[in-house]
């Protein structure tokens, strides 16, 4: 019996072996079952043999995208950790320090900032994705819903998160974010409770930084937990198996993807780096400066519809996606068939789409 | 009852006037007079402490003031040297205003101001105090009540700009003319009143062969080139405007001109170059502190130099703004340094995607061996 043998022996004889695994691979890494009556290694060998969908095609890619740029968040923002002080003087001496002073600074938080802007727009994707193909229907109303939270949840990491370089890019998508979020019922208030009434103060910062860095990344862990438990009842949307085994096939192809992400992530983070303005200055007019791009459609809503309208039309676009499943109860057929179906959904997109790109040009 | 209250609010504020005259207290409680316990019959007369009104205004009393009797009422004590010295303010002010064009028409001319229109009556402030009209803030407008076409054009100033800054070396209405003792200075006192702030300007101007040209044609000095009261911010276009209106294209000054302006230009560019470099570095961003600050002493150097401007002498111009000049170029060849410097770090992008490919292609070939066996 070989060292690692006795050590897996050792461990298994004291600990449920099967249950960890299984919540570790639960946290996004695959879907497929661990048994947890076999020993710790059959259970691991049947696993692996388990025929896998190929995930390395589009669109089925995105769910796995997001896993694994999620990671590169957590990686990167833990190093980015480390040097970061979240309060009003430091924050801002502390960014500079990191990208200019410490080894790979520049890449690691740069890297950062376009893994967020990536995890952002493939959820989105994912969304519109999933309402085409009509994921929704049951039994798979969670996934669209967990779909769904995921994308408001890595929204509002993305919200916390531009705070807090606190150069005037920063100061000032915060105080417009504000403005945008708060009108909106509940949410506007919650945002305020937890957040603070728009003062960028030392705690402000603090409570932005919490959020980013401990609650929503625990969230976010949460639900795709609950989305591979959902996965593991009902099975994936996509039932054409091609016959590959989780490993090699399934492994091999996820390790492709995560070297090409990188290799993604570090050429735009190496060519289109995040400026760093100046320090951000209260009472100081900024020009020249957008909201973060999902916001660009409330921004436009806000400043165009009276403030009463706004607020209703806000709350009612962030809460009918939730009830979409019972909402929409037509058929599980893919969109392209229903021209009808097609068009509306088509329609609400392209506008989004149309009006943000106008709101950033302007 | 009714008579406790009177009682009362005759002790705390220990006058009879404000159970009559209450629109009055409100104001007057804000002035430096009523902190400085000058009351109400200090100036009105009257007898403040019997709660008759009769008797309460017996005696000397006057309710309203002619202008003469205001400026006599306030020089009872601003005229005392016993009075005014322990609070530093000076106590020739009533002389300072007869000798003032304001005080020579005071019988002339019914708008003329006297103290009030200027301090306010009831309700005045400390001249520091901001909510004085005759802050350095306001006093401009307080001015502009009567003289608009002259408040109008300083309003354009870089003076008036630099005050709204809050700049206090600035200068406003006060500061050319006086306050108390204002007069319109004589054409030839211009260079003098410009020269308290801008002493080597003026210095230099005296030296330049302007001083001599314009003492003959009878033309204002400072005036001439940069107006009075709207002394607009000196820009390049000043050469053009200005020079062109006395000097031919033919004339030895025209061509003056035109070398100081294209040295002028030169070094101007090479500040925006520099500054362009420094600003994008920044962005990045490299360590900029020692480039901005050298930046910023040489651009207020050269600021502080310009007098030398009106020497006209071109040699001694170009030696003195060359210095900056260099500095400029030197930051501006720094920061493109720093900025090549940084590029080197692309080159990481191409050898990370060649390590992958070759890593991909490695884990392609086991997974093949794997895949067979």
């Amino acid at each position: 019996m070989s060292f690692w043998e006795k050590v897996v022996n050792f461990f298994e004889k004291r600990i449920s072996l099967n249950e960890l695994l299984s919540f570790i691979t639960s946290l996004g890494i695959f879907y497929t079952p661990i048994c947890h009556n076999k020993p710790v290694k059959e259970a691991i060998k049947d696993a692996m043999e388990t025929p896998s969908p190929s995930y390395a095609r589009w669109p089925y890619i995105l769910g796995i995208l997001t896993f694994i740029l999620f990671i590169f968040q957590i990686v990167t923002g833990l190093l980015l950790l480390f040097y970061y002080i979240p309060s009003k003087e430091g924050a801002y001496v502390s960014t500079v320090s990191i990208i200019r002073d410490k080894p790979f600074g520049f890449f690691i938080f740069n890297i950062h900032h376009w893994s967020a802007i990536l995890l952002l727009s493939v959820i989105i994707s994912r969304l519109i994705r999933f309402a085409y193909h009509k994921v929704f229907s049951p039994p798979r109303e969670i996934f669209w819903i967990i779909a769904y939270f995921l994308f408001l949840f890595i929204a509002f990491a993305y919200v916390t998160g531009s705070v807090l370089p606190m150069d005037a890019e920063a100061g000032w998508v915060s105080y417009r974010l504000f403005e945008i979020i708060y009108p909106i019922p509940i949410v506007g208030k919650l945002y305020k409770v937890f957040l603070g009434a728009g003062n960028l103060n030392d705690t402000f910062i603090l409570r932005s930084y919490v959020f980013h860095v401990v609650i929503i990344p625990l969230i976010i862990f949460f639900l795709f937990y609950v989305h591979f438990l959902s996965v593991r009842k009902v099975g994936l949307s996509f039932g054409k198996y091609e016959g590959k085994s989780v490993f090699p096939g399934y492994f091999f192809e996820i390790l492709f993807i995560i070297f090409i992400t990188f290799a993604v992530l570090f050429t735009l983070a190496g060519i289109f780096p995040r400026e760093i303005f100046a320090p951000f200055l209260e009472y100081k007019n900024y020009t020249g400066f957008n909201v973060p791009f999902v916001f660009l459609f409330f921004d436009f809503l806000r400043t165009n519809l009276s403030i009463f309208i706004y607020s209703i039309l806000g709350f009612l676009l962030l809460l009918i996606p939730i009830f979409l499943p019972w909402i929409d109860k037509t058929p599980p057929i893919p969109l392209i068939k229903k021209p009808f179906t097609f068009v509306i959904y088509s329609l609400f997109f392209l506008v989004i789409l149309f009006i943000s790109i106008m709101e950033y040009i302007r | 009852m009714i008579e406790f209250f009177i009682l009362f609010s005759v002790i705390l504020d220990s006058t009879g006037c404000f159970l009559c005259h209450s629109e009055i207290r409100a104001k007057y409680k804000l002035s430096i007079h009523y902190s400085e316990s000058v009351s109400c019959s200090g100036c009105h007369g009257g007898n403040e402490t019997v709660l008759d009104v009769k008797k309460a205004h017996l005696r000397d009393f006057r309710g309203r003031f002619t202008k003469r009797d205001i400026i006599e009422i306030c020089s009872k004590c601003h005229s005392l040297a016993e009075k005014m010295a322990p609070y530093g303010i000076p106590f020739n002010q009533k002389e300072l205003y007869m000798m003032s064009t304001h005080g020579k028409l005071l019988f002339k001319n019914k708008n003329v101001p006297v103290c009030s229109d200027c301090h306010g009556y009831h309700e005045i402030y400390k001249t520091q105090d901001k909510m004085s009209p005759v802050n350095k803030t306001k006093v401009s407008y307080l001015c502009g009540n009567c003289h608009k076409t002259q408040l109008e054009n300083y309003t354009k100033s870089i003076h008036y700009a630099l005050v709204k800054e809050g700049k206090k070396n600035s200068p406003t209405c006060v500061d050319c003319h006086g306050s108390h003792g204002a007069y319109p200075p004589g054409y030839r006192d211009i260079d003098k009143i410009c020269g308290k702030c801008h002493e080597e300007a003026r210095e230099n101007f005296l030296e330049s062969p302007h001083y001599r040209a314009f003492l003959e044609m009878g033309f204002k000095e400072c005036e001439t080139c940069h107006d009075n009261h709207k002394v607009e911010k000196v820009n390049i276009n000043l050469w053009d405007d200005k020079c062109s209106s006395c000097h031919s294209q033919k004339e030895k000054g025209f061509k003056v001109k035109e070398e100081i302006k294209s040295l002028l230009i030169e070094t101007e560019n090479s500040y925006k170059f520099a500054w362009k470099w420094v600003s994008k570095i920044e962005k990045i961003p490299l360590e900029t502190k020692d480039l901005a600050e050298r930046l910023k002493e040489a651009k207020e150097g050269i600021i502080n130099e310009k007098g030398i401007l009106h020497t006209l002498n071109v040699e001694k111009i170009k030696e003195i703004i060359n210095q900056y000049k260099g500095v400029y170029d030197d930051v501006a060849h720094e920061a493109i340094n720093k900025y090549k410097l940084f590029q080197t770090r692309y080159l990481l992008i191409p050898a990370l995607w060649f390590l992958i490919i070759v890593t991909i292609f490695v884990i392609q070939e086991y997974r093949k061996r794997i895949s067979k066996s």
